[in-house]
């Protein structure tokens, strides 16, 4: 019985972490608008410099 | 049109080409990261779940007494059910203290580790590995099969991450991020860090969203017995490549490879170019093999696997050519000016503002995916593609920039000077291998070893590898001899 407690437990902890580790991945899409700043900076720097 | 005229014609087309084919690679690179915030949203996660089979763990060792001890113990404390998790170390005829290294802990951990010897080895790892698959298969024990280096580390729950995908029936294999974890870093290590963070995190991340991934990590690949089963019971052994063969062969059967950005796994990398040199010219000479025998997949659409497809394909060739179309570009340029086409320096500020681009997106989002590479290794990060193309890249986006400056300074650029700058620049693109070499050349000499790495600073790291791609066409076209020449590790892994 314990060891069924303890089984289930050992799931849902591990549900836990795969939700987790879902939801942590959803950042990758805002981190990637993030780098287009570098990327913005370069294009406006080389307009403005041309005007 | 006189036939002068139309030559004149003819070769300013031929050698625009040259320098279009020259942006390939970077556009390629670019397109690739682009790719890779979609993973937020096109995953495997949705098919996992919480899954722990039977997990035999392979383990080829040719003296690695200085690492196992460590990754062993590392092993048997992972956060995973220890009656589901078995070590076998094929030892192929160490002569150091490997034997002896393995019974201390099959003995500390009775029944969960076990020592395979062979006596007369040297046939390199795939043949080691096989001894080892061969021995997991001999039971229906084993479900899942995880193939490793011997002196990568596995943090506690880097396992279980893996294995929830294969959860999914339909996966065949999955493969962790290998991180870079020496303890005694010096610049090559953080150069191969955010390699690393590029190569994996990154474009992983976009193979695994267009659903091709080109390589199972060697030091972190699990398979799925079935997997493994079909696969013919072994991994190849006619190339270098037995990893990428497996990988392709995994998807040409039409199973998924899943990239796991969370399981995080750590390695000891080369820290001298050299040693560099030799494990990438393997990695390379292995790459060249497997573009051989799969000649007929890539570009080839297919519904059982995403090999043929014009983005895995287009990533695939802009790596493998990457050299050749790095000298057409050079060769290219070169010509136009000697025509004097007013083209080339608009094509070739066109070029360096593309590559501009694309590498401020690829680091900024690598370093970003992972932060302790971005801590470590900033001044890589701003001297990855080199100090020389750095000016080179800033000079293209500010063209008046060097005359501006010179003023400020009082002197004079004369056209002299200005066509002597301007050819260096074209000719960099392909020359940097040169100097690439250079550096790995005087690296023995007392000389070198200061010199080597302002070297590597200046020439960037892309240019390295590059030149040992070029060095891998050279060897296969000798056919240049093979043999199992592995890459010192003496046990400084961090974590």
């Amino acid at each position: 019985m314990s060891q069924q407690h303890g089984e289930r437990r050992e799931l849902v902890q591990q549900q836990r972490e795969l939700d987790g580790d879902r939801r942590r991945e959803r950042i990758v899409f805002l981190l990637g608008v993030l780098s287009l700043i570098p990327v913005a900076a370069i294009i406006l720097v080389r307009v403005v410099f041309f005007v | 049109m006189s036939p002068a005229e139309t030559a004149l014609l003819v070769a300013t087309v031929i050698l625009m080409v040259f320098v279009f084919l020259g942006a390939v690679p970077v556009l390629a690179t670019l397109f690739q990261f682009l790719v890779v915030p979609l993973h937020a949203f096109i995953n495997h996660y949705k098919k996992a779940a919480p899954y722990e089979p039977n997990v035999a763990v392979i383990i080829p060792a040719w003296n690695e007494a200085a690492v196992l001890g460590p990754a062993l113990d590392r092993l048997m404390a992972l956060d995973y059910p220890v009656d589901r998790l078995r070590v076998i170390v094929v030892d192929d005829a160490s002569t150091d203290a490997t034997p002896e290294v393995v019974l201390a802990k099959a003995a500390e951990f009775p029944g969960r580790i076990v020592h395979l010897r062979r006596e007369h080895g040297g046939q390199g790892k795939s043949h080691t590995l096989n001894v080892g698959i061969a021995h997991a298969l001999e039971d229906d024990w084993m479900q899942a099969l995880l193939i490793m280096d011997a002196d990568v580390i596995y943090p506690p729950t880097s396992l279980r991450r893996l294995t929830r995908h294969l959860a999914d029936p339909e996966v065949g294999a999955v493969t962790a991020y290998v991180a870079e974890g020496s303890i005694r870093q010096n610049y090559l290590t953080r150069f191969v860090a955010l390699e690393y963070a590029i190569a994996q995190l990154g474009a992983r991340r976009a193979q695994n969203v267009l659903g091709a991934i080109a390589c199972l990590a060697g030091g972190a690949q699990l398979h799925s017995r079935e997997n493994i089963v079909a696969l013919g019971g072994r991994v190849d052994t006619s190339t270098f490549a037995e990893d990428t063969v497996t990988t392709f062969e995994t998807q040409l059967q039409g199973r998924r490879v899943v990239f796991e950005p969370y399981s995080v796994v750590l390695a000891e990398e080369p820290e001298t170019v050299n040693a560099l040199w030799r494990q990438r010219l393997r990695w390379a000479r292995g790459n060249v093999q497997v573009t051989g025998r799969y000649r007929n997949v890539f570009f080839r659409p297919s519904r059982e696997h995403g090999l043929g497809g014009f983005a895995f394909g287009s990533f695939w060739f802009a790596i493998f050519l990457q050299p050749v179309f790095m000298i057409l570009a050079s060769t290219g340029l070169i010509g136009l000016w000697f025509l004097g086409s007013p083209l080339a320096a608009e094509v070739f500020r066109t070029l360096w503002i593309i590559a501009a681009i694309g590498y401020a997106f690829g680091l900024t989002l690598s370093v970003l995916l992972d932060g302790r590479v971005g801590r470590r290794s900033w001044r890589e990060v701003v001297l990855f593609p080199g100090l020389v193309s750095v000016v080179i890249i800033i000079v293209a986006i500010f063209p008046g920039l060097m005359q501006w400056l010179a003023g400020l300074a009082g002197w004079t650029i004369t056209p002299e000077i200005s066509a002597g700058f301007v050819l260096f620049a074209y000719f960099w693109q392909a020359g940097c291998m040169l100097f690439a070499w250079l550096a790995k050349a005087i690296e023995g000499t007392g000389v070198g070893r200061v010199l080597t790495p302002l070297l590597v600073y200046l020439v960037g790291y892309g240019p390295i590898l590059c030149a040992v791609t070029f060095d891998s066409y050279v060897k296969e076209a000798r056919r240049a001899e093979s043999r199992w020449d592995k890459t010192e590790k003496i046990g400084r892994v961090t974590a």
